[in-house]
This record gives structure tokens, C-alpha cells and sequence, in this order.
């Protein structure tokens, strides 16, 4: 099972423009592979990215949109992207200049290899 | 906004602000011998004394058990259920240890209590000379009483 985590990770961080990919767990906001790059605070990324992710799916399902998969934090020098599936969701921290589509099909797709 | 009141002035803000953005639903800040500081989210002063007595003894035993294992004493616990769970953690106010007790649902996840609680323990860390404690070396049943009835006002 890690070294399908680790595969994962991988996988991602060979995009030009991921700065730090992390499985990171969405009931406990912990990291269970990868990082955030860079120097990053890895275990504050994840719990917030963890808790970004929650809080977009209540609210979307909410008002009755149904399922999230993806949810992207646009910021001033990067992106914040992250998939779910069940418990576990995959985050990705990125630079501004990414073939965010791209990116994003490959972090559904990885999802299922979860 | 949960209910919450400290008998140690200085705990107010740090501990305020750590129940807000780590969404607990309860927080409780005491000295390892069990003496309450602060508490949010107790709706009597018998939760506030359960909870304390408890804390207290749990860190003992985890102290201990880390130093069978490891040789150091463990400084954080986490105990995740279904519904809720709980987190202890140690940090230092004004040179003294202190312990803070959360416990948290399906609001708020370990890593934001983890997260908070750390920006806590740099707050109260950085209170050094601030954190006025009652010099008086009085004995645990006398330091509760006192703290909870800073806490709740006295028992008829």
C-alpha cells in the first residue's frame, strides 16, 4: 500500500510546475506520503488543504451539487489542487505557469490507483 | 461561539483564539498536577474536575510509558473515534509546563488541532514573566477548588 502511495506521489511531481505533492488522510488532516516542496510546512499544508477540501464538499453538496472531485485554491504565486477519494486525498502545491488541466486529469486518474 | 471563562488572564486570548480556529468543541488548560487554568465549552464545574483529574493522570502515564520505551516522556496524545476525538499537548507558560486537553468532532480534523496548537504554545510561550502564578504552595484539592470557583463561582 505505501509503495502505491509513493508511486503516486511520484508520478506527480515529475509535472513541470508541482512545487510538493502529499496523500494526505481527510478525517485527520495528517500527511501519509509526499510533501509540500520547498521548505514548506508540510503537516500545516496538509491540515489545511485537508480542511479546505471538507468544508468545499459540505458546501457543495449542500447546494445540491452532488459529489466533489476536484477543488483548486487559486493564489497570487501558485495553485493549491486537490482529489479525493474515500478518506484519503491527493494534494498537489504548484507554481502559477502548470497545464492546470493536465494536472488535474492526471490527480483524478491517480485517484483511483488509491 | 462556545462559553469559556480562564482564571489566569493571560490564557484568555491564546486559548480563545485556539478554540475558534481549531473548531474544538472543548478545551481545557491545566497544570500537570491537575490545577484548571482555563476551559471552554464545560457546562459545569464536575466536567471541568472530571476532566482535569483525568488529563492529569493520563499525562502521568504517558510520561511514564515514554520514558519505559524511549527514555523521554511523550509530550502529545491523540485518541481518534468515530465521532470525536481527543488531543492532549504540553507547552510551557512563563516556565512552568501546562497541558491543554480538546477534545474535537468531525468539525476540525488532528492536523488542525495539531496546527492550532502549536500557534497556541508560541503564544503563551512568548508570555514569559506575564504568566503569574499563585506563588502558594497549596495542595491539589485546595488549587482545584480555587480554579474551579474562579471558574463557576463557588459550590453552595
Amino acid at each position: 500500500m505505501i509503495e502505491a502511495f509513493d508511486m503516486v506521489v511520484t508520478r506527480l511531481q515529475r509535472h513541470a510546475g508541482v512545487m510538493g505533492v502529499m496523500l494526505v488522510g481527510l478525517e485527520d488532516g495528517m500527511v501519509i506520503a509526499g510533501d509540500a516542496g520547498g521548505g514548506r510546512h508540510s503537516d500545516t499544508a496538509a491540515a489545511l488543504a485537508a480542511s479546505l477540501f471538507r468544508r468545499t464538499k459540505a458546501a457543495a453538496s449542500d447546494a445540491g451539487l452532488g459529489e466533489t472531485g476536484f477543488v483548486r485554491l487559486e493564489a497570487e504565486r501558485g495553485h493549491l489542487c486537490a482529489a479525493a477519494k474515500g478518506d484519503i486525498a491527493i494534494v498537489a502545491v504548484t507554481g502559477s505557469a502548470i497545464n492546470l488541466g493536465k494536472l488535474r486529469l492526471d490527480m483524478l486518474g491517480a485517484t483511483e490507483l488509491l | 461561539m462556545i462559553a469559556g471563562a480562564v482564571s489566569a488572564p493571560w490564557l484568555d486570548a491564546p486559548l480563545r483564539r485556539f478554540v475558534q480556529d481549531s473548531r474544538v468543541h472543548r478545551a481545557i488548560v491545566l497544570h500537570p498536577d491537575g490545577k484548571v487554568l482555563g476551559q471552554f465549552g464545560f457546562a459545569s464545574s464536575v466536567e471541568v474536575m472530571t476532566a482535569c483529574a483525568l488529563a492529569a493522570a493520563i499525562n502521568a502515564s504517558g510520561r511514564e510509558l515514554g520514558r519505559q520505551l524511549g527514555g523521554r516522556p511523550f509530550l502529545g496524545l491523540h485518541q481518534g473515534g468515530r465521532k470525536q476525538g481527543v488531543f492532549m499537548g504540553s507547552c510551557a507558560a512563563g516556565g512552568k509546563e501546562c497541558l491543554l486537553l480538546a477534545a474535537f468532532d468531525r468539525d476540525s480534523t488532528l492536523g488542525l488541532v495539531r496546527l492550532y496548537f502549536a500557534e497556541f504554545r508560541d503564544a503563551v510561550g512568548d508570555l514569559e514573566g506575564r504568566t503569574e502564578i499563585d506563588p502558594m504552595g497549596r495542595d491539589l484539592d485546595t488549587d482545584l477548588n480555587s480554579s474551579l470557583d474562579a471558574l463557576f463561582g463557588p459550590l453552595n
